[in-house]
């Protein structure tokens, strides 16, 4: 199996451990991941202007197409981004041409021909849960885990056909194969406010506590994201919030990567666990 | 077996039962294929069920000219029954009506939403008009204010500064004079003061912190006094209803109920949310928020219908297709100059001869308009049939309001309507059709 | 060639006065690096602080064992370029060419009274292998500024604009190389040249040894004697080769192994009697120093310039911790940098919103020109509203991605440079364009639409060219009020602050947009708090893109805010 790996803008600076994760983690199920020149996928540009989020996401796709590539992305806002993309230029014909059009002058053209997939789909779907459950070495039992499913890989249903919208199972069964017990939280399925960060930083840090709260009544030992910015949110941006207030409180999150590579016996150093800024002490004495 | 995964199922997979519509009828539909062990797939926009107010009526008023209300359901059947109605209650016999809501009520008990009904009985119940209501089987954070109401005691009722849609004050004014023991109370909701508009499932959900609920408590135990129990606006939770219930109940000392609220209200919120979470897990493959774009049959009879998106277009193959889509508002049937039609089968309609027979001269007509009884007519196995009474298609089948010769808001017979007749149409799916072939399930 | 230096007072001054600029203009350089204000918070840290900040930084990275990351900067980055390899190799072979090309120059040939005499006491510039080195490393200059021209030319448009100090750098480049050359192959034509040589070596000849001699030079060394009143013949070039043997070639090598300006010369001959009779020989030469001389007094103030911070800024970052900033050493940090930057185009053709500028057209967006821009503010330029705007929406577009940072060759904290300028442009009242919206409630944003009616109208005339949602009844007509996208909104539900509380919920910005009230819409704290999450449109029963609908109406917001002098708002603040 080969992917284009599209890590998008924030890991390289802001969360290594999830590129470094996600390679330990896919090279033991013998995926292969090619780096290409990717720029951003268009999600961040998409409050200024519609034509630059299409014409970003379509010459990812344009440059994976290229290569004769799928594309696997590890973020559910950059799979979300370029999902959109994918709908619109479907849809509508002059949108098309005209995003043709700017990518010609880069001899690309977006035909559509590569598929994107999330990092879950991937692990679920391509590689299987029965691989993955043959894969555990070390079954992390006593862990409850929230997962957090993340907004732009989930809605809209109809444009980003990840799971289903309303009850998707997919994140409880790949935690389930790990050992862990997925929690089940009310809350699971809503926005962690990362996109309001440095927006409204208070509208940002309230919808993120409702979510902790809530994972902590249910009685979750850490929250389980697969997405850059929710991980990054759960993460440094409660760990920084927090350090003014009651450190004490606060909600180890996981990336999805790590919490597969523990079970599985990849060293911690492997997957980055030591850059997690809230240290999950359960997982570390197991 | 593996369930099929919305991410990932089989599209050779041919299914049993195809149900098209997503409202009460449609996840009822859902749930007797299921519980049938069919291979079921269900198509339809999210947030169905939204619309209802929580409460399962069976009939209440009969003849809805005379506007007559019955306490003893039943009784109100008989009389439709031997009133020559073509009522689709006339073709489900009063035991299958009654399985049908056992089925259902045993389903939502299991799963935490818990009902309490009273096989011969409509319960009476207070709205958050003042005004009561006949209904048949009440869900359980309601079933103190029932209790409540018939002994008259003394009880408290609790609304939040900025909640437009429930006045305590208001209930408190209606029922002053047969229930003198109530009292209204208005508290700022525990993290939203200050707020002019707040909106019922926020308030919900923020009560599925326990934080929150110690905060309220903390608010409304000393205005208490002599009352026995307290009613709140319907917002006990989407999740988790009983526990908040019982927190409730404890940190105040006495029983609290919720006072059902125009729909969308939070208790269609909770129904959503189990039928949302629940089928799945059961078996039921969920296409939300698909469309359906056109059907065609196979030589074999099955039916095959195109889902729509523009990534990837989805077939999928069912022995029979349940078709719940509702009136005008699921887009079930829709209108032009001509009349109104029904748009996925083109099926014919039982309706007015043409626009101005819609409805009566006066608007609050008590009988209703032509136009309310309206909708698909079929045989006693409910497969649709044309003007001559013959079947369309036999193994389509149609359930809920979408049906001819009812007029639901007037008679409070939409829920038993749509569990009832989507029961009918599963057993008869199984009896006619799928038994009689090999069935080859995935 | 000192001798000929000394022999020029003219050029000597000239050599002394450049070295005098030169100086003055790095004391110049030096003394911006701690004054100048790059970054937020800028008055707060004086000079002083920001010397001793330096001051220890550089000691404590120097004891630490990041010192071994300096080692790795010096040898692969400056050294080797290492970082220009991984990115592109032509540009590599363009910059080690030129590098190395003119280093060796430098030392060997200019400095050569210096450095090569020092190491080689036979050394003579007529002599091989120097003779022959000096065309070699003249080609590879020339070859390297060829490509320079090349790339220049091939690369132009956003991600590499050529600006007068690259014309400058290359032309002056161009200019030493070619007088250079030309200036030898003169001389190997130059009779006078041979005479003075022959003065100088072998004085005591006779006419016919001299004839033997010229006769030779003519025939072998391709010296143009115009006058020639003998004939060459076997016997007279035999000889003239012996004596060649005995008095020339101990400091006088072939010129055929000039191997570029023997061919220009033999090229040049039919003219080299004019050459001669102009003095062609002593003029070239004086272009060629002098251009020496004025890209040295050029230097402090030029791309060239860079030979001295590209290393420093190597170095500098090479050592120093990337995420942890202390605000005292980074500003003189900063704008040493921002004299780093060779406008070589790297950083926005990596740049992951480069495809963003296709679409809008501000240069502001690709990281090398918004480099200029941080220099111009931090220049304390004075720069108008429109300007600032542009600078505010390329600042803000960037995802910090760090690719830039990754790939500069100079080794520039380019991310860090982004953060400064970022806080420094809200600080000037150009934040992130969002926040600057979000200032308004929706009627104050309605009034400053409709007061600025005439600048936003011609840019709606290109709205909706794809999609037109918020002015398409069918699009939001079947709402039916039923607010579930309002119960399933989680920002109505967190909202703490009642100023926000108050506002307009999603429901109703459909009913806004029915009323064709679209400017209320816009400026709704709802449709710039949204998290698009896209639970209103997952769960609206009728279907309805409300999403989509919140996203084109904040589009539909930024084009026309483009329009507004930001400003302006500002004043009337204060007042």
């Amino acid at each position: 199996m080969k992917f284009a790996f599209f890590k998008g803008c924030k890991i390289p600076y802001y969360l290594e451990q999830y590129d470094t994760s996600t390679r330990a983690v896919l090279k033991t199920f013998g995926v292969r991941l090619v780096d290409l020149d990717f720029n951003c996928c268009g999600y961040p540009n998409r409050d200024i202007n519609f034509e630059a989020f299409v014409l970003s996401a379509a010459r990812n796709m344009a440059l994976a197409e290229n290569k004769g590539l799928d594309i696997l992305t590890p973020c559910k806002c950059c799979y979300g981004s370029l999902k959109h993309a994918i709908h619109f230029m479907r849809e509508n014909d002059a949108l098309r041409t005209a995003i043709n059009g700017y990518l010609k002058k880069e001899k690309l053209e977006w035909k559509g021909t590569s598929k994107v997939k999330h990092l879950l789909t991937v692990l679920s779907d391509d590689i299987g849960l029965p691989a993955i459950y043959a894969s555990i070495a070390k079954p992390l039992v006593n862990l409850n885990v929230a997962p957090h499913y993340g907004c732009h890989a989930l809605r809209p249903s109809n444009i980003v056909h990840f799971d289903d919208p309303l009850a998707p199972s997919i994140f409880e069964d790949l935690i389930f194969a790990t050992g862990a017990r997925p929690v089940e939280w009310p809350r699971r399925l809503d926005c962690c406010g990362n996109p309001l960060l440095g927006k409204n930083d208070a509208l940002s840090l309230a919808m993120m506590q409702n979510k902790i709260d809530d994972a902590t009544e249910s009685g979750a030992d850490c929250i389980c994201t697969a997405c850059t910015y929710c991980q990054i949110q759960f993460d440094s941006v409660q760990a920084n919030a927090a350090c003014s207030e009651q450190p004490a409180s606060m909600m180890p999150s996981i990336l999805y990567t790590q919490l597969l590579g523990i079970s599985m016996g990849i060293p911690e150093r492997r997957l980055g666990v030591d850059l997690n800024k809230i240290k999950l002490e359960k997982l570390l004495n197991m | 077996m593996a369930l099929p995964k919305s991410h990932n199922y089989d599209s050779k997979h041919i299914f049993d039962i195809m149900v098209i519509g997503s409202g009460i009828a449609g996840m009822a539909a859902s749930l007797f294929a299921v519980n049938r062990k069919l291979s079921t797939v269900q198509a339809g926009s999210a947030g169905g069920t939204l619309f209802t107010s929580g409460l399962f009526d069976l009939l209440s008023v009969y003849p809805v000219e005379e506007k007559k209300l019955w306490s003893r359901p039943w009784d109100a059947m008989a009389a439709l029954r031997a009133s020559g109605s073509h009522h689709p209650y006339t073709r489900v016999s009063d035991e299958n009506i009654q399985r049908s809501f056992d089925e259902i009520v045993s389903f939502l008990n299991a799963k935490g939403m818990k009902f309490h009904y009273d096989k011969n009985l409509n319960q009476k119940m207070i709205t958050s008009m003042g005004t009561l209501k006949y209904s048949y089987c009440v869900p359980e954070s309601m079933w103190a204010g029932v209790e409540a109401y018939e002994k008259k005691a003394p009880c408290l009722i609790v609304d939040f500064k900025g909640l437009k849609e429930f006045s305590a004050r208001q209930i408190a004014a209606t029922l002053q004079e047969e229930w003198p023991a109530i009292r209204p109370l208005r508290v700022e909701f525990p993290g939203m003061s200050g707020r002019t508009e707040i909106h019922a499932v926020h308030l919900a959900r923020a009560l599925e912190l326990s934080a929150t609920r110690v905060e309220l408590a903390a608010l409304i135990k000393p205005r208490l006094c002599d009352a026995v129990s307290v009613g709140f606006p319907a917002v006990l939770g989407i999740k988790r209803t009983q526990v908040i219930l019982a927190h409730l109940h404890q940190l105040l000392g006495v029983p609290v109920f919720e006072i059902p609220m125009m729909p969308a209200s939070v208790p269609g919120f909770r129904l959503k949310e189990i039928f949302d979470s629940e089928l799945p897990q059961m078996g039921l493959l969920r296409l939300i928020d698909k469309r359906v774009d056109s059907v065609a049959r196979t030589d074999r009879g099955n039916f095959l219908l195109t889902i729509g998106g523009y990534e990837e277009t989805h077939t999928i193959q069912a022995r029979a297709v349940i078709l719940a889509t509702g009136r005008f508002m699921g887009k079930g049937l829709l209108s032009d100059r001509k009349g109104i039609y029904e748009p996925l089968f083109n099926i014919p309609l039982f309706q007015p001869e043409n626009r101005m027979a819609w409805h009566h001269e006066q608007f609050l007509h008590p009988a209703g308009h032509p136009i309310n009884s309206a909708g698909v007519e079929v045989d006693d196995t409910f497969r649709p049939v044309d003007g001559t009474g013959s079947v369309i298609h036999d193994n389509l089948y149609a359930a809920g309001s979408i049906l001819a010769h009812q007029d639901w808001m007037r008679m409070k017979c939409g829920s038993g309507l749509a569990i009832s007749t989507a029961y009918a149409a599963v057993n008869a799916a199984i009896e006619k059709f799928i038994n009689k072939q090999d069935r080859i399930t995935a | 060639m000192a001798k000929t230096l000394l022999g020029s007072t003219f050029l000597f001054a000239c050599l002394y006065a450049s070295l005098g600029i030169c100086f003055a203009g790095i004391m110049y350089r030096l003394y911006r690096w701690f004054n100048m204000n790059v970054g937020p918070a800028a008055g707060t840290v004086s000079p002083s602080r920001r010397v001793a900040a330096v001051l220890r930084g550089s000691v404590a990275g120097f004891f630490s064992p990041r010192i071994l990351w300096l080692l790795k900067a010096l040898v692969l980055d400056i050294f080797f370029q290492w970082r220009i390899l991984k990115t592109d190799f032509i540009r590599w072979l363009m910059h080690t060419l030129i590098f190395f090309g003119f280093t060796m120059l430098m030392l060997m040939h200019a400095l050569d009274e210096l450095v090569t005499k020092k190491l080689f006491p036979n050394y003579f510039s007529t002599l091989d292998p120097f003779q022959y080195l000096r065309n070699v490393f003249g080609v590879m200059v020339v070859a390297g500024v060829c490509i320079a021209i090349y790339r220049r030319i091939r690369h132009r448009g956003p991600s590499l604009f050529t600006r007068y100090p690259d014309r400058i750098a290359i032309v002056l480049l161009a200019v030493i190389m070619i007088t250079g050359f030309l200036v030898e192959s003169t001389k190997i034509l130059s009779e006078s040249v041979f005479n003075r040589m022959m003065n100088d070596y072998s004085p005591a000849g006779s006419p016919a040894e001299e004839n033997a001699l010229k006769a030779y030079w003519s025939q072998e060394y391709g010296t143009f004697f115009p006058q020639a009143d003998f004939r060459i013949t076997p016997g007279l070039l035999a000889t003239g080769k012996e004596l060649n043997e005995q008095s020339c070639v101990s400091c006088h090598s072939s010129t055929k192994s000039a191997f570029v300006s023997f061919p220009l010369a033999m090229t040049a001959r039919p003219a080299a009697a004019a050459f001669e009779s102009m003095k062609a020989d002593m003029m070239l030469y004086y272009i060629h120093v002098l251009a020496c001389f004025l890209a040295l007094a050029y230097l402090p103030f030029s791309k060239f310039f860079h030979l001295v911070t590209d290393p420093l800024s190597l170095l500098v970052n090479g050592v120093s911790d990337r995420k942890h900033i202390n605000p005292a050493s980074a500003m003189p940090r900063r704008a040493m940098e921002l004299d780093a930057c060779t406008s070589c185009g790297t950083c926005s053709r990596y740049c992951s919103v480069a495809p963003v500028y296709r679409i809008m057209h501000n240069i502001g967006i690709l990281p090398m020109d918004k480099l200029r821009s941080v220099r111009r503010l931090g220049n304390g330029k004075v720069l108008s509203a429109a300007d600032l705007a542009a600078i505010s929406e390329g600042a803000f577009i960037c995802t910090s991605c760090n690719k830039c940072t990754e790939v500069c060759p100079a080794g520039i904290n380019l991310q860090d440079q982004w953060f400064a300028q970022k806080e420094l442009l809200a600080e000037k009242g150009h934040p992130d364009p969002h926040r600057w919206i979000k200032d308004f409630n929706a009627t104050e944003w309605s009034d400053l639409m409709r007061q600025h009616e005439s600048s936003w109208k011609e840019v709606d005339t290109v709205k909706g060219r794809y999609y037109n949602l918020t002015d398409d009844s069918d699009v939001f007509a079947p709402c039916i009020q039923c607010q579930t996208c309002t119960n399933v909104c989680p920002v109505v539900a967190a909202r703490t602050e009642p100023r926000d509380a108050v506002d307009i919920t999603p429901q109703k910005i459909m009913n806004l947009l029915r009323l064709g009230l679209n400017d209320l819409a816009m400026g709704s704290r709802m449709v710039w708090d949204c998290t698009t999450c896209y639970q209103c449109q997952e769960n609206c029963p009728q279907g309805i893109k409300v999403t989509e609908i919140i996203y084109e109406l904040k589009n539909r917001a930024y084009d026309h805010v483009k329009t507004i002098d930001r400003t302006e708002k500002i004043k009337g603040e204060s007042c």
